[in-house]
């Protein structure tokens, strides 16, 4: 007997290490079969994720620096910080170039310094403790970029920001922007010569964050554009002779991306000799005939009117009025969904126009509005802004609108040439305001490149139907403080236009990143009910609170008289008194009363789910059981 | 395959022929309303997902499992009807796995009768069914380990008692090892890599992942590997018994 219990007790222990060592094995080797069950695939990377980091070259490292023991007491970072590293994890499992090293950095540890150093924010805690949830994605060069923290109200656009940096960190040249403008971006010294131009202009601020950001060049022509040149911005494009209106149609159709600020009156232009008060069309700039010929217009000398969106302005006479013209846009009005306008609340829009897509454009381009109008915008002409544009004529011009108007879109997809016949012969050049004698008499190399006559790749354009939104008079607030000047953005504006410039110069793969879907599923039945109670009894707590404010002044008042009284002998005064006191009393049951009714509702159905659930569930199931029972025992 | 249909008819009329079952059901059903609603606060979250529902699962299995399985074989052993069974002309390991799936089976409809929590949450706002799906199938198979392990102790012992308590305590060591202040207090004995392992082999780690709603092949290979190991304990204990 005694040799088949140690038979079986070797056995046994050979099916415990056995279990110990499938499972040890199989979990490196499996690690990338999983089925995502989630309704939008939060746990899936993308595909753009997908190509990006198949296609790297070298090897990234992914530090990521999370308090997950520290964040105990902080679930909603806890469980963000988890979600952050499921989602790295994927990036690791995805491919053998990405490396992940998790640190968990404790108060006063040697991590919680480097995580210092590489610069990771977090959140404060008392005793100058910090919980981190950053990352450090770094090349083998030792290129290192960071996301200092991840906010959890960026969630649906984690993927993106992630892939961001490992694309950076891995295609570390800086990208070459070109930028073309009539309009004197880099500003206008004073000429106290000449009466009429005698204010001069500061330059752009936005151009100083370009620089920093990009290889940038200022391009003082467009034809032809530089090869080199991987990101157009074209600002105010106006009279644009034919061949460069081909050279900018045969460098979106090379599938590089561009951004295109056109404006059916820019304020800012206001070129040599031309009176700032009178603007007809010489003020306005126009699509590249390669959109106009595609379906997407921006109608001439129209802008938008939108009372919703109105800027408050006062005259210098006190006066208040709302400019119709002038549009703030807050987050009800962006993209939610997309990367550039997600996270933007407030934009400052002045004279926008606006775009309209035929039916031919729909169909073989994806169009993604970005900003667009209220629902009650109204359509006006550009000759209302004539003479400084009196508010009274632009209000009475006014007439509410039924839809949105797009101000700024996303354009993707297949384009085809506006010059079928090819390169139109050499004609007269847009000359460009800025540009210097010299420059003008240089020669530029013959183009070469054979003519496209559709795209080769998907193009990627963003358009905005303004200029004006990023000068300075429109974005920043200039402060002269003891000789320093000190710049404060004032909206989103240069958000804006930057996030923009950061999508179009991400590659393809980053751009198919979309924003995901978002781990919070609310309970919308509670809160149509809340809404409900609040419809119904928050109008009876004002005014309620409103009567015992107004009691309180009474009493107050009867108080104070009192005291300078001293003694209160009145009867009359010591009856009022009560008899407010009374009804304070009262108003406030009352007050309590609509209080409890507000929470009431929601508070009922809590109890009924709760009692069905737990009560009326298990006491069906007894009665089955016992009607089960009395039947079999009849049956016997 | 018939004689294992045979003894699942018989285990599964076993189970519901018996006041008990139903007794069960009404417990098990009320205490996952009462963990969901009043420990976990789903009412008061205001989201629509199970997380609430399904937190407690590992805990309520502890109990409700053991006293499923304790009965499995120590039931039949105390009634004597084991030797028959095993001189039948059945092989062990049909036996073994036909008591298996009945006892899952039971489970299984327990689990079950907690839709109207599914239907609660439907109502209350737009869950995402792919992670409620996800949760059931973690549940699921999550029971199956434990009635698994329930079974080699239900073999081993003739006393219902010390099968419930050693698989109880079985159980809560998976649960235990992969317990974010049990590992953090093993920091500084063990090395991570052994660490790692045994979280690996927890409960909590595998039911986590599945709960969230990513089906991963590791996390079914654990709870198939822990059932298959489970069975075949039970299996070399009957073999030892029988030969005794």
């Amino acid at each position: 007997m005694k040799p088949i219990q140690t038979r079986s007790f070797i056995g046994l222990i050979a099916i415990v290490i056995l279990f110990i060592v499938i499972n040890a094995v199989s979990a490196p080797i499996f690690r990338i079969f999983r089925l995502d069950l989630t309704q939008e695939h939060i746990y899936s990377l993308s595909d753009g994720t997908k190509t990006l980091v198949k296609n790297l070259a070298e090897p990234v490292k992914l530090k990521y620096y999370f308090s997950a023991t520290d964040s105990n007491d902080y679930p909603v970072l806890k469980n963000y910080g988890e979600r952050v590293q499921d989602l790295l994890s994927g990036y690791a499992r995805l491919s053998k170039q990405i490396e992940l090293e998790i640190v968990d950095p404790r108060p006063d540890s040697e991590e919680a310094e480097w995580a210092e150093k590489y610069g990771l924010s977090g959140i404060q805690l008392p005793g100058g403790f910090v919980l981190y949830c950053g990352l450090v994605v770094a090349n083998e060069t030792g290129k290192e970029e960071t996301i200092a923290f991840f906010d959890p109200k960026r969630e649906e656009f984690l993927e993106y920001d992630i892939s961001r940096l490992i694309s950076s960190v891995s295609n570390p040249n800086k990208i070459k922007v070109g930028i073309y403008s009539p309009l004197p971006l880099e500003g206008v010294m004073k000429n106290p010569y000449m009466r009429q131009q005698t204010e001069g202009s500061d330059p752009w601020y936005f151009l100083n964050e370009l620089k920093q950001l990009y290889d940038m060049e200022i391009l003082r022509e467009l034809s032809p554009i530089p090869p080199e040149i991987n990101l157009l911005i074209l600002i105010h494009p106006k009279q644009l002779s034919e061949t460069d209106q081909y050279a900018v149609d045969q460098y979106i159709l090379s599938g590089k991306s561009a951004l295109i600020l056109v404006d059916p009156f820019c304020e800012g232009d206001a070129s040599e000799g031309q009176n700032p008060m009178m603007m007809g069309g010489a003020r306005d700039s126009e699509l590249p005939p390669t959109f106009t010929k595609a379906g997407i217009e921006m109608p001439k000398g129209k802008i938008i009117l939108d009372r919703d969106l109105a800027t408050q302005v006062q005259t210098q006479n006190g006066e208040v009025f709302n400019y119709y013209v002038w549009l703030n846009l807050t987050s009800a009005q962006t993209n939610k969904s997309d990367a550039i306008t997600g996270k933007l609340e407030s934009l400052h829009i002045p004279y926008s126009g606006f775009f309209m897509m035929k039916d031919q454009a729909k169909k073989d381009l994806v169009i993604e509005p970005l900003l667009s109008s209220s629902s009650t915008a109204s359509i006006g002409d550009s000759s209302l802004l004539l003479f400084g544009g009196s508010p009274e004529r632009i209000t009475q011009s006014y007439s509410p609108g039924i839809e949105k108007l797009p101000i700024a879109v996303r354009v993707t997809g297949k384009l085809k040439t506006a010059f079928p016949a090819g390169k139109p012969k050499a004609g007269e050049k847009t000359e460009n305001p800025g540009l210097k004698e010299e420059e003008k008499n240089k020669t530029q190399p013959e183009d070469t490149s054979p003519h496209l006559s559709e795209s080769m790749k998907p193009v990627h354009v963003v358009l905005v139907a303004d200029v004006d939104f990023i000068s300075n008079r429109f974005s920043l607030n200039v402060a002269n403080f003891m000789g320093n000047v000190l710049i404060n953005p004032i909206n989103d504006n240069l958000n804006f236009f930057f996030n923009s410039l950061e999508s179009l110069s991400g590659s393809a793969s980053l751009n198919a990143i979309r924003s995901r879907g978002k781990f919070a599923r609310p309970f919308t039945r509670v809160k149509e009910i809340e809404k409900h109670a609040e419809s119904r009894w928050l109008e009876e707590e004002k005014s309620l609170n409103q009567r015992v404010e107004e009691i309180n002044t009474r009493i107050q008042a009867i108080m104070q008289q009192q005291d300078a009284n001293k003694a209160l002998t009145d009867t009359a005064i010591v009856d009022e008194l009560q008899k407010f006191r009374n009804e304070k009393a009262e108003t406030q049951k009352k007050l309590r009363t609509v209080r409890k009714n507000l929470r009431q509702e929601k508070e009922e159905l809590g109890t009924q789910l709760f009692l069905i659930n737990t009560f009326l569930v298990p006491f069906l199931i007894l009665l089955y059981g016992l009607r089960v029972m009395i039947l079999r025992g009849r049956h016997v | 395959m018939s004689v294992l249909k045979a003894i699942y008819k018989r285990e599964m009329g076993s189970y519901f022929g018996t006041p008990i079952a139903y007794v069960f059901m009404v417990i098990f059903v009320f205490l996952t309303g009462i963990f969901t609603f009043k420990i976990a606060g789903f009412y008061e979250n205001g989201q629509a997902d199970l997380r609430a529902f399904f937190f407690w699962h590992p805990w309520i299995y502890l109990f409700l499992a053991p006293s499923v399985s304790m009965r499995l074989w120590a039931e039949e052993r105390k009634s004597g009807t084991l030797e028959l069974l095993l001189s039948l002309p059945v092989k062990p390991s049909t036996a073994v796995i036909a008591k298996f799936l009945a006892a899952w089976t039971f489970i299984a409809v327990n689990l079950l009768l907690t839709f109207p929590l599914v239907l609660t949450v439907m109502y209350l706002g737009d869950p995402d069914m792919g992670v409620i799906l996800a949760g059931y199938m973690g549940s699921f198979f999550m029971a199956g380990a434990y009635i698994a392990i329930g079974s080699s102790f239900s073999a081993a012992s003739k006393n219902q008692i010390v099968s419930f308590i050693m698989t109880v305590v079985s159980c809560l060591s998976l649960i235990l090892i992969g317990y974010t202040p049990f590992i953090k207090f093993f920091s500084g004995v063990f090395p991570d890599f052994i660490l790692e392992q045994m979280r690996n082999l927890s409960f909590i780690a595998h039911f986590d992942s599945i709960q969230k709603g990513v089906l991963d092949l590791r996390d079914l290979i654990f709870f198939a590997s822990l059932i298959a190991c489970g069975l075949y304990a039970s299996l070399v204990i009957l073999e030892e018994k029988k030969s005794e």
